[in-house]
């Protein structure tokens, strides 16, 4: 859990930059650290979930359901609602171990394919490409999926 | 100042930037007053010790009621469910908080200056705060300025006619009135190192102040100058930036004419070198070894920071449907970050003025680590840092501490 936690909390201080890309045009100004962080639960669990859908096949118009749940659901964060909690990212996180233990040939190729589809919600959000690529990947990095064993360290 | 690197041929868009930026802080958009004004309002209640959570404070031409820990809301009327009673009337003053402040600062300095009273420079620097204070000063300094940068229209506008030669002669034009605004802000600032004693911010805030202080720059060379005229000139000019808000009209003309010259992607590639110039010293601020070094980067960020918004701003307004989404992305970020910096420069002004701030957020800390957990004032003192940037990192020892440490006295006045 404290990983999952220190894992959000890391993503939350890099986005927190480059927030304005993902908030609402009428949005107000200084958004605290936890809209940040939830912003970045967002993103692990729309990454998470994406990874599944891709290993298991379900990947038909993978990146627009990716785009619009990251739509819905950051829009939402901003007006107020919730973010997901640790308890629910830890048992996605569960699930994708699950997955890329049963298929470890297939974890690489989802894995790539999935960032690929975290890149493209961020650049539809306007945000520059270098900083789009460098989220995304430490979106990967922080989940650590890893291909060779499957094992999916947060949580 | 270091140069981001581009091509040649948008040299002198880049060198008007930096130099408009610093000359254009009042151009900043229309809500950056309530902004300001809302953040100082959550400044001073943490200062006197109080949950600014709630609260709501009468401002300039309105009202502030603070909702959340980082929301406000600024109005014109009461808000709704408010008892006039429970206003708080901090900031009913007759300027915006920036204003008062630095006017304040300025009442400060009258000693410093009386001392100086044979200088006829420094009086002359000193009759002129009133002038700075003035409604249409902001006008009449853009006007200047714009005469200066007309060369650089005119060069676009005869590169898009095609007339290279024409476009050549601007280029020197402008290219000699921009090396020769810059050597006067060299000497300017060096004038200021040599006098010793001079703090970070002071020489940061006289970093800004001679960028801005365009008609001073024309009319008297730095090396005309003395120390206390160039402090006070550097605290006129900042106020400049508080009185509100005109579009950046000539740099516009210039987007819309290199746009027109076919050179918007090379407009975009100065946009984001700008934004990319100043996110790289805005890290380097937070990563700052000390609170000196600290404000030093920051200072150097904003006019970076600026040049992006007002490019990206210009472009948004006159940018085809298609193109307008992603100008007006790169200067909403552009803008927080302009925005976060300038309420930091209010922070470290009232630092200036009053010591005992740092110590006010160190009880603030304590009273959240006494409701909420260790957890929620280490999150708190990091989002001053990161996200409000008033701090830089190696301070959160510090902030968090309860062990007593020693205070900065006010400004010393002499004399």
């Amino acid at each position: 859990m404290q990983d999952i936690q220190r894992a959000t909390a890391a993503i939350g201080r890099e986005l927190a930059w480059d927030l304005t890309y993902l908030s609402p045009a009428e949005q107000r100004r200084f958004d605290p650290v936890s809209i940040a962080e939830g912003a970045a639960a967002f993103l692990m669990m729309a990454y998470l979930r994406g990874f599944i859908d891709q290993i298991s096949g379900r990947a038909t118009k993978l990146g627009e359901r990716t785009a619009d749940f990251l739509l819905d659901r950051i829009g939402a964060l901003f007006r107020g609602d919730p973010p997901p909690t640790p308890d629910e990212l830890s048992t996605v996180a569960d699930q994708a171990r699950d997955a890329a233990r049963k298929d470890q040939e297939g974890t690489s190729k989802a894995l790539t394919a999935t960032e690929a589809q975290i890149v493209g919600y961020l650049l539809s959000r306007h945000m520059p490409e270098d900083t789009a690529r460098a989220i995304a990947a430490m979106v990967r990095t922080q989940t650590e999926i890893e291909p060779d064993h499957g094992a999916v360290k947060p949580g | 100042m270091t140069s981001v690197s581009l091509n040649a041929a948008t040299e002198e868009l880049e060198h008007s930037c930096l130099v408009a930026s610093m000359c254009l802080l009042a151009s900043l958009p229309a809500n950056m007053e309530k902004v300001l004004a809302r953040e100082a309002a959550s400044l001073g209640a943490v200062a006197d010790g109080l949950d600014p959570v709630g609260r709501t404070f009468r401002a300039p031409g309105g009202y502030i009621q603070i909702l959340a820990e980082n929301e406000g809301r600024w109005q014109r009327d009461l808000p709704d469910g408010v008892d006039a009673a429970d206003v708080i009337d901090g900031l009913d003053r007759d300027g915006t908080p920036l204003l008062d402040l630095l006017r304040s600062l300025i009442r400060a300095l009258q000693p410093l200056v009386a001392r100086r009273d044979g200088d006829p420079t420094a009086r002359m620097s000193f009759d002129q705060v009133p002038d700075a204070c003035s409604a249409d000063y902001d006008q009449r300094l853009l006007t200047a300025f714009r005469e200066t940068l007309k060369p650089l229209t005119g060069y676009h506008a005869a590169l898009a006619a095609g007339d290279k030669e024409i476009a050549q002669v601007y280029i020197r034009t402008a290219r000699k009135a921009f090396g020769e605004l810059s050597d006067m802000t060299s000497r300017l600032r060096d004038a200021l190192a040599m006098d010793g004693d001079v703090t970070a911010t002071e020489m940061a805030l006289c970093d800004i102040g001679c960028g801005l202080a365009g008609r001073e720059l024309g009319a008297a060379p730095g090396a005309g100058l003395t120390p206390t005229a160039l402090l006070l000139s550097c605290y006129i000019n900042v106020l400049v930036r508080t009185p509100a808000v005109t579009p950046p009209a000539y740099l516009a003309e210039v987007c819309r004419a290199m746009v027109t010259a076919g050179q918007e992607k090379v407009l975009r590639e100065v946009a984001d070198a700008y934004h990319s110039q100043a996110r790289q010293q805005l890290r380097a601020a937070v990563d700052a070894p000390s609170m000196q070094r600290f404000q030093v980067a920051l200072f150097g960020a904003l006019p970076y920071e600026l040049g992006a918004l007002f490019i990206a701003s210009a472009a948004r307004d006159f940018e085809p449907a298609t193109g307008r989404a992603a100008w007006a992305a790169l200067a909403g970020n552009a803008e927080e970050w302009a925005v976060r910096m300038q309420s930091s420069f209010v922070l470290a002004a009232q630092i200036l003025q009053d010591g005992r701030i740092f110590e006010a957020h160190r009880r603030y800390f304590d009273s959240i680590r006494a409701a909420k957990g260790e957890q929620a004032a280490q999150s708190k003192a990091a989002e001053f840092v990161e996200q409000r940037i008033y701090y830089p990192r190696v301070t959160l020892p510090l902030l968090l501490s309860a062990e007593p440490i020693p205070t900065r006295p006010p400004l010393r006045i002499d004399g």
